[in-house]
């Protein structure tokens, strides 16, 4: 393939492996998977522990560590192959284009900075605006994402908050520069379960007005059900599609019997 | 039951210090952890006096110039106001030929007398001023022994024959030499106060370049780990088993010495103290959720650095810095000790000591020197002290359960 679909999906990978460690001692996590995501959709790439979900998704984003390699693959994105990008270019994609939320939202904070610092950050550095100028954009975000007195908790650090509360400020901080594409990976993993409903209605309703993609990792299949127009199962580094009504069983019924 | 709630203790307005006053006006906050550490700074009683002293004393001492010179801080004269310690006048003004004016002549300080007044700083001598009024003192066998010169309140020997005003000047009180005389008859006050001020200035420019460099390469060194980590120690152990003495002595025998080529000859070797400390902080760090998210937000490896790694390692670092300032005080000392040092002439205390080993019948110059090299030293150990128990993360956590 010689140029990207332009009319085509947001996100495209297609055969995409990955092996970590060099020669002899390499092994393959990812073995030719592929799956794409149209604009808008809400795409679940499903499957158990280990079987190469989040370094599929690390790949589309290019931070996996530096002993990974990526054998045979593409990754197509706003008509360049992410894999061929250079750093540079994926600092412009990252956090701009396409944001992640990782699964810790005790962690995944810099304790040692505010949330304004924090959420602020990334607006600056991708809009190039000043604090003050910020501040109004920050309190917006954070009202977006529920948090209650967002003024208030401009000065708070991470450890003054709860861990939904944190997990919307990480979100918020995704979604400060309105991206074409989310990828939440087990966001609600660390949560408890009244927490976890809250966390994924706030997804849904901001991924529908900002009309983002959404690229969801879990191996929870009531939140498949729930929220993913197409799902993707992995299993021992390679995907399958399924449509997901029809798919939970399938895959229910596939997983128990490979255990 | 006295169940008495206390409302929040952080309501008691603190009392604000002038710092404090000044950092709120340029918009510092302190975070609550950093105000526990200052509490905990201050209430260590011996480092925080410590740290007073030595700010004062380096605060007198920068201003060296006002305490201790050999030219009037003010003088009026014929209706004109003169600023002699700022101002370099020749001597023509006040009727001589010389391009530059020598206050502590008699004919210049009579003339000015004459016409007006002058005001002496507290010590009227500059570390380079030779006094020239010491007429010698009568030792054993009726010889006249000329310098170093014993404090004045210190020696039983008579003063040699000399004429009645230069001995009248020499009694004068506000000429007296506190500290005597050293062996080339300058005043030794004079030269414990700008040499203090070249060490303490010289110990603190070598921390923070050290420091800087040591930061960075550690910095560096953690953060991209691998390749890069495994290079660049093996050159520090190399770096590190060169004997540092020997290189100095050679490297200070080959160049004139200078305040400027010391610092950097020190700097070599003094740098690498450091990495170890902000390596081992980067290596924990970069793993750390964070950092990963930060770099998925797309912030570039430098700003992750600064902005998310840097404060980790600023804890661990801000301990070693009183302590390397009292190491980079103490190998300037040592290096004028043993005259591989500053150029000649120049104020330091290590030569000071030298000429107290040299002169082991003027006890003076030995007893200034180590009192002040000693008391420079235990201030700084004092200061780093404080800092490390400030800093100690148990201790911050052991209060604040209490």
């Amino acid at each position: 393939m010689s140029s990207a679909p332009i009319a085509g999906p947001l996100v495209d990978v297609k055969n995409l492996s990955v092996e970590f460690g060099e020669g002899a001692s390499a092994s393959r996590v990812v073995k030719g998977v592929s799956f794409s995501i149209a604009k808008g959709e809400t795409v679940a790439l499903v499957g158990e522990s280990g079987s190469g979900k989040t370094v599929s998704a690390l790949s589309i984003l290019k931070l996996l560590p530096a002993s990974a390699s990526h054998p045979t693959g593409e990754i197509w994105f706003e008509g360049q192959d992410i894999l061929r990008a250079d750093e540079r270019a994926m600092r412009g994609i990252r956090g701009d284009k396409i944001s992640i939320i990782f699964q810790e939202p005790m962690t995944t904070l810099n304790p040692l900075h505010t949330i304004e610092t924090q959420v602020g950050e990334i607006i600056k550095l991708h809009k190039g605006l000043s604090d003050d100028a910020t501040r109004p954009l920050v309190i917006e975000l954070l009202t977006k994402v529920g948090i209650r007195d967002p003024e208030k908790r401009l000065d708070s650090y991470p450890h003054q908050l709860s861990g939904g509360q944190r997990q919307r400020v990480i979100i918020a901080t995704a979604l400060a520069n309105e991206p074409d594409l989310l990828i939440a990976d087990e966001p609600t993993t660390a949560l408890d379960v009244t927490i976890q409903a809250q966390i994924l209605e706030l997804l849904a309703k901001l991924q529908k007005e900002m009309g983002m993609a959404m690229l969801l990792i879990t191996h929870d299949l009531g939140i498949v059900r729930r929220m993913a127009d197409r799902v993707y199962v992995m299993r021992e580094g390679k995907s399958s599609r399924r449509d997901p009504l029809r798919g939970c069983s399938l895959i229910r019924s596939t997983l128990t019997r490979s255990t | 039951m006295d169940l008495k709630l206390e409302t929040a203790p952080a309501a008691e307005a603190p009392r604000k210090s002038l710092f404090g006053r000044m950092a709120e006006r340029l918009g510092w906050r302190l975070t609550a952890v950093n105000r526990r550490r200052l509490e905990r700074f201050k209430a260590h009683k011996l480092g925080y006096r410590s740290f007073q002293i030595f700010s004062a004393l380096f605060l007198i001492t920068l201003f060296a110039e006002f305490v201790a010179n050999d030219r009037p801080l003010i003088a009026s004269y014929k209706g004109e106001i003169l600023l002699p310690v700022l101002v370099d006048y020749p001597e023509e003004k006040f009727g001589g030929f010389l391009a530059f004016t020598d206050y502590r002549t008699p004919d210049i300080q009579n003339e000015i007398n004459a016409n007006g007044w002058m005001v002496w700083p507290l010590i009227r001598y500059s570390y380079d001023t030779i006094n020239k009024d010491y007429p010698g003192r009568v030792g054993t066998n009726d010889i006249c022994l000329g310098y170093p010169a014993p404090p004045p309140w210190s020696s039983k020997l008579k003063l040699c024959e000399a004429p009645a005003d230069q001995v009248a000047r020499y009694q004068a009180l506000g000429n007296m030499n506190w500290l005597g005389l050293d062996n080339q008859g300058r005043d030794v006050l004079a030269r414990v106060i700008y040499g203090f001020r070249v060490s303490v200035l010289f110990g603190l420019l070598l921390t923070i370049v050290s420091s800087a460099i040591g930061v960075l390469a550690g910095a560096v060194q953690g953060y991209f780990g691998g390749r890069v980590d495994l290079f660049f120690q093996r050159i520090l152990e190399i770096w590190n088993s060169i004997p540092e003495l020997f290189v100095l002595l050679i490297i200070s025998s080959m160049f004139i010495p200078g305040f400027w080529t010391l610092l950097g000859i020190l700097l070599l070797f003094s740098w690498t103290s450091l990495v170890g400390v902000v390596r081992a902080e980067f290596l924990r760090g970069r793993n750390l959720e964070y950092v990963r998210a930060a770099r998925a937000l797309g912030l570039t490896d430098w700003q992750i650095m600064f902005k998310h790694l840097l404060p980790n390692a600023m804890v661990a670092t801000l301990t070693f810095l009183p302590f390397k300032l009292s190491g980079g005080i103490a190998a300037l000392t040592a290096l004028d000790f043993l005259g591989l040092g500053m150029p000649p002439g120049s104020a330091s205390l290590g030569e000071l000591l030298l000429q107290g080993k040299k002169h082991l019948e003027a006890p003076w110059l030995g007893i200034s020197g180590f009192v002040a090299v000693s008391i420079i030293l235990s201030l700084a150990i004092f200061i780093g002290e404080a800092v490390r128990d400030a800093l100690d993360p148990r201790k911050t956590f052991r209060q604040s359960q209490s």
